[in-house]
């Protein structure tokens, strides 16, 4: 499909090029605050996907991003057996999405407005359809976020089959 | 290492291909080892979940991840990169368990029509393409597509497509229910001159053979069928062998290597446990099942001084010819609901852009209306410049879900000598063996007989009274789960792998049975032709067996 994020960019995102089996599994080596409920994001890294996870999916009548859980389904997927395949395109990915914001508006990501979080992602999605490889990140997550929102409500996200109700979808 | 008893046949492989000719031969009364690197699935695994299917991230039905990975490019000027299983097209999907693909596909169980065995003749040389005839006709495989889809289960409507080649006996069982997008596009397709008719699927609308009817849930496609409606070889020929007592299958066992005797004849395979613990099957033939690029890369990976460039590669066409279908789906929106929670979802189908009769185009594809929308699928289904994320997404998400329609449609690829299977120089998988390096890349004609029906689904999207059509695209190359071509049959052991019963041309006792020895590959999904095929090679290996060919080293 023409303006879809296709698998084969998704590939990219996923981290085809780079040697998965010797990726740092983060989280046994370093430290880490877990953020409430989750077993790999800190709380600055799940606040801030629950700040994308809304931007890309806004409340409205129905739950937005952030209130159907996606973040757990997020962090399930980084937790779980596959996740070392992209841990590191996360920890770095959210230190860029972080770093440009504190650049262009002073702030975390999580703290600028609701405009300046669009411009930023709009900026990351404009890269990544250049297929910029420092915005092939956009990918992976606008994928996540979408499994999280609309994927089985066993899986972390999803919270009480909103978006299913919210298609009208029964499977 | 440990060595079993030897048996009469080994087969690599239980999917499509394998799975019939381990029970045709079973039956036959040969003692029979299945090898099988995936494992063995039971209906309690199988949920109605769109992150637990072929299309998630891993693939549910296998192959894992991490042990066996792939390589990539487009052409033979790019450096290949390494992909993994599930988490790149450029792999390809085809699940590895008992039952291979047939596990979680989409069954629709086609049979080729008389041109598509017969394409150099029918579309005289194509430039840059590899086209040829094959060294079998329609009328040749008739009698073992019947044979298919009864041993099988496969549902159709004999006579509906005025297109089909004919056929002796009707389907087994009716076709599928027409659901309402199938109506509207039955209904609209008669209007404007076409053709509808019910498609034929291996999935029961009746009990058969100890099997219940398809209850038509949304989950289908991408998923296994927990009612064992569809027609798996694990549910259906691989059973049957087992319950001979002469067939043994042995999953979770990789096959790395065929290795042959003091005289260069194949005689025994080694493979690693799922203990990793390796072992090695004496048999006195060996059929090869493990799909087109699996299939290649064993026999590449067998290679020895007696087989310098592979086992049954004295002709170097062993991995050459790679194929697939292109994709050349039309998405329609729609101002009143358009219900798609009838599954499997393909009711209606078109054959009047296969082969057409202007032979505008070489070959071309059927039309369905396709399987059920799942939610995570529509939110990257969007026509160009709709946003992807934000209100609007949502909006679309929310608007459209049930005003949309989503026409289907493999079409036929053609061969060609520079898309190829070898071995990539650089990479090893966890046993040791070098990977399958995949060089694939459409050419312009494919993307010609893609458009081509592409803009029939819009006329016939149109007609329906969508308020907005788009289409779907090819990229640049990589194949999937239809994958093809690497070990073509033929008469002329120059230019192909095998002969037209899938014997190898180079060694008597050696056998391919899945989508490698396909000459072309159709607009049609391939598993009843591949089955069908492997049915006419099991009928012959059991006939020279039965004359003696092949026991204690004899030739066959």
């Amino acid at each position: 499909m023409s303006n879809s994020i296709d698998r084969r960019n998704f590939l990219k995102a996923a981290g085809g090029t780079v040697a998965i089996a010797s990726l740092p599994v983060m989280g046994t080596t370093t430290p880490r605050t877990l953020a409430p409920g989750c077993k790999y994001f800190t709380g600055p890294q799940a606040a801030l996907i629950e700040s994308i996870a809304e931007q890309m999916i806004p409340s409205d009548a129905d739950p937005g991003g952030k209130a159907a859980g996606v973040v757990f389904y997020i962090d399930g997927v980084l937790a779980g057996p596959y996740g070392k395949f992209y841990r590191s395109n996360y920890e770095e990915g959210l230190a860029m999405i972080d770093a440009t914001s504190q650049k262009q508006f002073g702030n975390a990501f999580a703290s600028v407005s609701s405009d300046h979080q669009a411009t930023i992602l709009q900026d990351l999605q404009a890269g990544h359809s250049r297929r910029e490889s420092r915005h092939e990140f956009f990918g992976l997550l606008w994928r996540h976020v979408m499994e999280g929102y609309y994927g089985d409500p066993s899986h972390g996200g999803n919270r009480d089959g909103a978006s299913w109700k919210m298609i009208n979808f029964e499977g | 290492m440990s060595m079993g008893k030897k048996v009469d046949v080994v087969v690599i492989g239980s999917g499509a291909g394998g799975g019939v000719v381990a029970n045709e031969l079973a039956q036959a009364g040969l003692s029979v080892v299945v090898f099988e690197r995936g494992k063995s699935y039971s209906a309690g695994d199988f949920n109605h979940d769109e992150l637990n299917s072929q299309y998630s991230l891993p693939p549910a039905y296998g192959p894992s991840v991490f042990p066996n990975p792939r390589t990539f490019r487009y052409t033979d000027r790019e450096t290949a990169q390494r992909v993994y299983a599930g988490v790149s097209e450029g792999y390809g999907k085809t699940a590895a368990a008992v039952g291979g693909a047939t596990v979680a596909y989409g069954a629709a169980a086609w049979r080729f029509k008389k041109e598509d065995f017969r394409m150099k003749s029918t579309y005289g040389n194509i430039p840059g393409t590899s086209v040829e005839d094959w060294p079998i006709t329609y009328d040749d495989l008739e009698p073992y597509y019947d044979k298919a889809e009864y041993e099988l289960g496969v549902s159709g409507l004999a006579g509906a497509d005025p297109f089909a080649e004919p056929r002796k006996r009707p389907y087994p069982v009716p076709p599928l229910p027409i659901n309402p997008q199938g109506e509207i596009i039955r209904d609209v397709g008669q209007r404007i001159g076409w053709h509808p008719f019910p498609p034929p699927f291996a999935i029961l609308t009746k009990p058969y053979m100890g099997r219940s009817a398809c209850v038509q849930c949304v989950w289908c496609l991408a998923h296994d069928c927990e009612i064992q409606a569809k027609s798996g070889t694990q549910v259906t020929v691989l059973p049957r062998a087992m319950q001979t007592g002469r067939c043994e299958l042995r999953n979770n066992s990789f096959v790395t290597r065929i290795l042959t005797d003091a005289q260069g004849r194949p005689n025994r395979v080694e493979y690693f446990d799922v203990k990793n613990q390796e072992h090695e099957q004496y048999a006195d033939l060996i059929v090869v099942a493990c799909s087109a690029t699996e299939s290649a890369r064993l026999l590449l990976n067998s290679a020895n001084k007696f087989h310098p460039k592979g086992l049954g590669n004295s002709s170097g066409q062993v991995g050459r010819n790679l194929n697939d279908h292109t994709g050349a789906d039309t998405f329609g929106l729609f101002d009143r609901e358009i219900p798609h929670d009838k599954g499997p979802g393909p009711s209606i189908a078109f054959n009047d852009w296969n082969h057409p009769r202007s032979r505008e185009i070489p070959g071309g594809g059927y039309i369905y209306n396709y399987y059920c929308t799942l939610p995570i699928e529509f939110a990257g289904t969007r026509p160009p410049g709709e946003p992807l994320w934000g209100k609007a997404h949502k909006d679309f998400q929310r608007k459209y879900f049930r005003r949309y329609l989503h026409l289907g449609s493999n079409c036929q690829g053609l061969p060609q000598d520079t898309n190829y299977v070898d071995l990539d120089p650089n990479l090893r998988d966890a046993w040791g063996m070098p990977v399958a390096r995949i060089t694939h890349s459409w050419m312009k004609v494919d993307y010609q007989i893609a458009n081509y029906v592409m803009d029939k689904g819009e006329i016939l999207l149109k007609e329906a009274g969508a308020i907005k059509t788009w289409r779907g695209g090819n990229g640049k190359g990589g194949v999937g789960d239809h994958q093809n071509g690497t070990c073509r049959m033929g008469n002329d052991p120059k230019t192909s792998v095998v002969t037209r019963y899938c014997q190898s041309h180079d060694v008597d006792n050696l056998f391919i049975a899945d989508g490698s020895v396909l000459v072309t590959d159709a607009g049609f999904n391939p598993s009843l032709t591949i089955q069908a095929v492997a049915y006419s090679s099991a009928d012959y290996i059991q006939k020279q067996w039965q004359g003696g060919a092949w026991r204690n080293g004899k030739r066959g």
